[in-house]
């Protein structure tokens, strides 16, 4: 296989970009494996010949037969793994629970002390030490590891999709590009109310009849309404050209992409970003989803307009051209031509925008705001430091997850930056 | 000159979509507005109907929020759909109405049914009234069994559950204490047949053109409760029942104060070590200043704050600074004079300001630094350095003055944060700035409050964006065409 010169990939990484990518992907395989390394239920059990693996599974009750007790049924919400005799037991790394109180270890039990105050095996020990109802705070930092990443991630991958698609089509089809006829046109004007209230009644009727309720109503209601809207103008668009042929009235118009768009970044990169989200977390219900939808719709401007700004300067250069002049169609030319060549500064965005959503996400756990309280996270963690001073670790620790998580993006990301700079990709 | 003028009108349009914004929140609140100004529960125990008094008070609310008038200028709705569905302010109900009307196509019925349960909750109140003690005992558990059936019914939306709890309430009821109500339900058995599924009907749209709504007076004003936001008014705080204005003017003072210091701080520290870093670009000293700043921009502000909290305003370890508030509680000392007074003060404020500034100071020399080793490629610093002039005279005032461009830019961004203040920052040293103000507004559901806040940052937004561009064409003339 040829190596593409100036690629990427074939770039030598040094020593601390190499560390930050190393300690993303222990926190990456931490937070994806965190029902594993940290709970209660042990890995592997073996009982009365039996074996089962709690841990992986979500049952809700198991039988066991012990020599005191017989054989009885236990209920995994309040069972003492640990009090089960005549059972061979593997325990997972951390065998605690984010969020359940260990009395033994209750009232802050700092890191270090609380190793000699009862008589456990060695694994049982809170490694970081617990706060008032004895939660274990290690346990809770490798589950908000998980609530952090999928946070980050899901919610710039939203807005990295509307960010995209906006920044593409306005750049490349500019206000110059896209002729339509003038009926199409003025239809489209006029059938964007009647859409909306299309689109108000259609995502009635399908909650109405799929009983969305509780789960994903906004994705529901966000996804009929860009489906009918878009059929709408679909429509118009269709029917406008039909009576453009019909009559031959010769009169074509561009669609202003570019400025439409360029309006609407103006726009909400006018309206600050924490002010949005306090706002919309004040409407909506508390929910996680709920919580990666706010920050995906508040952060697209920023990406939107560098994607636009790519663009525009890849436009009129030659390769484009060529592709025009060889007859693709404008869609191809964006997919096959113009997207590869902006994935550069689309990973930078990706990673900086990642970086900036964990560090507003645990911002707003940490004033209370936004994912619900039965949740754990960085944020909520911290805060929980604020009732007792004396308790450092519980807000040293959380807070460097949160500072390591956050330096390693923002590495990468600078990384990125300047090996898409041609200077010093030059130089290399 | 006709580049500003432009932009002065562009950004006309783009106001008046913050405040659309900030409108269509506004209005999608869910939760009735009355009710929590009010302080009323949302759930209403049957048995004790609505006071008059609490009715009056009910309609003078509306009457002040606007909340009886149609939306905008124009509604488009269903035609199955009550007219005057915009009157009822009880949002639950408004939903409850709206559901059950396309649902089953049928508006006259779902009104009957409204009406119904109304009139059954006041007649049966009024028959509880009238029994005996006795009697009441006796009856505890029917009576318990009604109420819960009763509130159950009011807010149902599944025609099947409607028709078996009206069938349970007929049942309940079938005694002679509670004859009258007994007839009602009857009556709404007989009559209402909810089990159909509407028409195409559904989908034909009544048009009507309003010339009073709530934008308008949100907007311009009614010239009786409010004046609009044309004029400054945010609407009423549900929870003081004042203004919203009155709170925003005392609230900005110290938010202004505030970040207008940490910004100021973090530009004058910030631009000297930018220079200073591009100057002895590539050496170990400015590597470590770079590694250093890397460092504190990645630390979350909230981590900040709580840790020069816990270490530096606190007995436990070092009691150097003040952790909250702005000024002692008890007031000053009443033989202070001015000087002394400021000294005191500054105990409290500068923690806050050092959580305002690191971070810019971080994000401004990398930006100073950055731009300034962009320009020591263009041909006049070599001939700046031809012409033998000192290191620090090419420093500062060939490589300086064109690196300015980007801070420039940067400025406009700083401008929300003059006024909106910052959210986490006041709220973990309690200030009582806007940001603190959002936070309480949050968790008292004022939402008025956030959605003037929100609509007024983003006003300063876009003149903090006009500001920049404006100072743009002034220190680089090349734009102006």
């Amino acid at each position: 296989m040829i190596k593409k010169p100036n690629s990427l990939w074939s770039v030598k990484l040094d020593w601390y970009s190499q560390a930050a990518i190393f300690c993303l992907v222990l926190i990456i395989l931490t937070g994806t494996c965190s029902n594993w390394i940290a709970t209660s239920k042990p890995l592997y059990i073996k009982n009365n010949q039996n074996v089962y693996f709690p841990a992986f599974n979500n049952k809700k009750s198991y039988e066991f037969t012990t020599e005191q007790l017989g054989k009885k049924t236990y209920n995994v919400e309040n069972m003492d793994w640990v009090k089960l005799d005549q059972t061979k037991k593997v325990f997972a790394p951390i065998p605690y629970d984010p969020g359940r109180s260990d009395m033994a270890f209750a009232n802050y039990k700092s890191p270090y002390t609380s190793f000699s105050e009862a008589e456990r095996p060695f694994q049982f020990v809170h490694w970081l030490g617990t706060n008032l109802k004895g939660e274990d705070l290690l346990s809770g930092i490798i589950h908000g590891t998980s609530v952090s990443l999928k946070i980050g991630f899901f919610s710039i991958f939203i807005a990295l999709l509307i960010g995209i698609f906006l920044g593409t089509i306005a750049g490349y089809y500019q206000n110059d590009t896209w002729k339509v006829p003038l009926f199409s046109f003025i239809l489209m004007l006029m059938t964007i109310i009647p859409g909306v209230y299309l689109a108000d009644l259609f995502s009635f009727f399908a909650i109405e009849r799929f009983d969305w309720k509780n789960t994903g109503i906004l994705i529901g209601k966000i996804f009929i309404y860009i489906g009918t809207l878009t059929f709408i103008l679909l429509f118009s668009h269709l029917t406008g050209k039909l009576i453009h042929k019909m009559f031959r009235f010769n009169k074509r118009v561009y669609l202003p992409i570019d400025t439409l768009v360029s309006r609407m970044i103006e726009i909400f990169s006018s309206i600050p970003k924490l002010m949005l989200i306090v706002a919309l977390a004040a409407i909506l219900d508390r929910s996680v989803t709920n919580v990666i939808i706010i920050i995906g719709i508040s952060s697209w401007a920023g990406i939107a307009r560098l994607i636009r700004g790519e663009t525009l300067k890849l436009r009129n250069q030659d390769f484009i051209t060529s592709a025009k002049a060889l007859g693709l169609t404008n869609f191809k030319i964006i997919r096959r031509h113009l997207l590869p060549n902006i994935s550069g500064p689309i990973m930078v965005s990706f990673v900086f925008g990642v970086s900036a959503a964990i560090l507003i996400e645990s911002g707003l756990s940490f004033l209370n705001i936004g994912v619900p309280e039965n949740v754990i996270t960085w944020g909520q963690l911290l805060a929980d430091g604020k009732n007792n001073f004396n308790a450092w670790w519980l807000i040293v620790f959380p807070g460097f997850a949160i500072f390591i998580t956050v330096l390693c993006l923002n590495i990468l990301g600078e990384k990125f930056k300047s090996l898409l700079d041609p200077v010093n990709r030059g130089i290399n | 000159m006709s580049f500003i003028v432009k932009r002065l009108l562009w950004s006309i349009p783009t106001i008046l979509a913050i405040v659309i914004v900030g409108f269509v929140l506004l209005v999608y609140t869910p939760g009735d507005p009355v009710k929590t100004v009010l302080n009323l529960s949302d759930q209403e125990d049957p048995l004790k109907p609505v006071s008059p008094h609490i009715e009056k008070q009910k309609k003078e609310w509306e009457d002040k929020l606007g909340l009886n008038l149609p939306i905008f200028y124009f509604t488009i709705q269903s035609s199955v759909l009550p007219d005057t569905l915009y009157k009822i302010t009880d949002k639950k109900e408004k939903e409850t109405i709206r559901s059950l009307c396309l649902s089953t196509g049928q508006t006259n019925m779902v009104m009957d049914l409204r009406r119904g349960i109304k009139e059954f909750k006041l007649t049966w109140a009024g028959e509880v009234k009238n029994l005996t003690p006795l009697e009441k005992d006796s009856l505890s558990k029917e009576m318990a069994e009604i109420s819960h059936n009763i509130q159950l019914l009011t807010y149902e939306t599944n025609k099947i559950k409607i028709h078996e709890y009206i069938e349970n309430l007929t049942i309940l009821t079938h005694s002679n204490f509670f004859s009258r109500s007994h007839g009602i339900m009857v009556g709404m058995e007989k009559e209402i047949n909810l089990r159909s599924r509407p028409g195409l009907e559904v989908f034909a749209p009544t048009i009507r053109f309003n010339a009073k709504s709530r934008f308008h007076q949100w907007l311009l004003g009614d010239g009786k409760y409010s004046k609009g936001i044309i004029r400054g008014d945010f609407g009423i705080s549900y929870v003081s029942k004042e203004p919203i204005r009155n709170h925003i003017y005392k609230n900005l003072f110290w938010s202004v104060l505030f970040s207008g210091l940490g910004i100021l701080l973090a530009y004058l520290i910030s631009i000297p070590v930018g220079i200073l870093s591009a100057g002895i670009n590539n050496t170990i000293v400015e590597k470590l200043i770079t590694v250093l700043l890397f460092a504190l921009y990645a630390i979350p502000v909230f981590f900040m704050g709580t840790l020069l909290q816990t270490y530096l305003a606190n007995d436990q370890y070092l009691h150097v600074f003040e952790p909250t508030g702005i000024k002692p509680v008890r007031g000053f000392d009443p033989d202070a004079n001015l000087i002394e007074r400021w000294i005191v003060q500054l105990r409290y404020m500068i923690l806050p300001i050092v959580c305002f500034t690191y971070a810019s100071i971080a994000f401004l020399s990398r930006l100073t630094k950055t731009s300034m080793l962009e320009t020591f490629n263009h041909p006049y610093m070599m001939t700046a350095k031809a012409k033998g002039l000192p290191y620090w005279k090419i420093l500062l005032k060939h490589s300086f003055r064109n690196a300015l461009i980007p801070l420039i830019t940067v400025f406009a961004n700083v401008f929300p944060v003059l006024v909106g203040g910052s959210v986490i920052i006041e709220s973990i040293f309690t200030i009582p700035g806007m940001g603190t103000e959002m936070f309480s507004s949050y968790f008292s559901d004022n939402i008025p409050m956030i959605i003037g806040i929100f609509t007024l940052t983003g006003i300063f937004t876009v003149a903090g964006f006009l500001i920049s561009d404006i100072l743009y064409v002034i220190v680089d003339p090349r734009i102006r065409k």
